[in-house]
């Protein structure tokens, strides 16, 4: 004969199994789900970063061969530049000594110029002289008359040698300032060349460094991440220990519907079930939860290993 | 060629935990659902190791684990329980039919890969 209470029971408890049971079947779905994909996740990331990786070491590949030619280019302008700069060096100084020679010819034309007049003057005694001699000196007085003419002429020509050499030495000192100016031009710009040279090239390693540099970064992201998707999958091991916990439970209950259904309720076959529910536990918060009777929920146990 | 290493649970969210962890640490996997299925994956490949809950449906842990101790070819394998149980006579259990580790669930991804590290034949 059963009573109220245990038709009851009879009544509720297959209702309970199957929410249990359902609820496990949920959970261990949901955190099926859950792992594969976060697994995809952290798989899709992997291949994301490697892929940027892969993109990001060829472009630091192109770009360091870039720099490798493009500094040797620049290199080579440069001397280009520099010899062309030596060399203009070496024609404004030739200038400058072709001035310094003027000087020198002009000297040449005025000591012409002089000699010119001392003949002249040397010619007009000769004359003085041969009107003297009287018609002995007459011949005499002719070849003083040519003198005094090759004399007038020598200095006429060395009058003129020393204009020209005047124009020429204020034509090249005009030369020479113009030319000191487009050399210092030149330096200014060919220095400025060498700044700015040095400046871009600088600024490509470094771009290509810190290109070198972001890689690294996204390696650090990615092994972050996958950290995080393993921690994440490691906490949901929770399901597979509440799972545990709501299959025994679930047991006992379906031992306890038996008993509960006998013709005659055995007391004793009752306080054995419930005795032997602890020795069916396998966590050690089953166990701990038994013996407590506060409704905090103990904190499961980490894994420990013990090697044989 | 990487280590393989084969892995029986009920749980398939456990498998997938385990295998995760075992692969991205270069292992390769192979996944059983109970101990009967894990005897049947035991065709002549070879297994690095062997990760094994206890319970499960079928066959459990440790009769799977006296079961392969019977297996000329595999006896020699390690094998690593993985298992919610922790109390000492369980343990003592594992250790009695050839278990060489006990690693207590929720397992540390670290502490279980220096133990495959340590326990994983050449």
């Amino acid at each position: 004969m059963t009573t109220p209470l245990q038709r009851m029971c009879l009544r509720v408890l297959p209702i309970w199994i199957r929410h249990i049971e359902s609820v496990r079947a949920q959970t261990e779905q949901a955190a099926q789900a859950l792992i594969t994909r976060f697994t995809r996740l952290s798989e899709t990331i992997d291949l994301a970063v490697e892929e940027l990786v892969r993109r990001s070491h060829e472009q630091r590949s192109q770009l360091s061969e870039l720099l490798g030619h493009s500094d040797a280019q620049l290199h080579e302008l440069l001397a280009g530049l520099h010899q062309a700069q030596h060399e203009r060096d070496a024609t404004f100084a030739e200038v400058l000594e072709l001035r310094g020679r003027t000087e020198a010819m002009r000297r040449t034309a005025q000591e012409v110029i002089t000699v010119a007049g001392q003949t002249k003057l040397l010619s007009l005694n000769a004359t003085i002289e041969a009107v003297h001699a009287a018609d002995y000196g007459r011949g005499f007085e002719v070849v003083a008359r040519e003198v005094r003419a090759l004399a007038l002429r020598a200095n006429s020509a060395g009058q003129r040698l020393g204009d020209e050499m005047q124009t020429v030495a204020q034509t090249l000192d005009t030369a020479a300032r113009q030319a000191d100016q487009r050399l210092a031009r030149d330096r200014e710009v060919l220095n400025g060349a060498d700044q700015i040279t040095h400046t871009l090239l600088s600024e490509f390693r470094a771009a290509t460094e810190a290109l070198a540099g972001a890689t690294g970064n996204l390696r650090d992201i990615s092994t972050r991440v996958r950290t995080e998707v393993a921690e994440v999958l490691v906490a949901l091991q929770f399901q597979d220990r509440t799972s545990q916990i709501l299959a025994h439970l679930s047991e006992s209950m379906e031992q306890l519907q038996t008993l509960l259904g006998a013709e005659a309720l055995d007391e004793l076959a009752l306080t054995r079930w419930f005795d032997a529910r602890e020795a069916t536990y396998t966590t050690a918060e089953q166990r701990i939860t038994h013996d407590r009777d506060d409704a905090q929920t103990p904190a499961a146990a980490d894994g420990e290993i013990t090697f044989f | 060629m990487a280590k393989s290493i084969l892995i029986i649970d009920d749980s398939a969210s456990m498998r997938q935990v385990v295998a995760m962890t075992l692969n991205n640490a270069g292992y390769d996997t192979v996944e059983a659902c109970d101990g009967e299925d894990a005897l049947g994956k035991l065709d002549g490949r070879k297994f690095h190791l062997m990760i094994c809950d206890v319970n499960m449906p079928r066959l459990d842990g440790l009769g799977f684990v006296r079961a392969v101790k019977d297996n000329p070819q595999y006896k020699f394998t390690p094998i690593v329980m993985l298992t919610t149980e922790a109390g000492d006579d369980k343990k003592a259990q594992g250790q009695a039919v050839g278990a060489r580790a006990w690693v207590v669930k929720p397992f540390q991804p670290p502490q279980l890969l220096a133990a495959v590290a340590k326990l994983a034949l050449p």
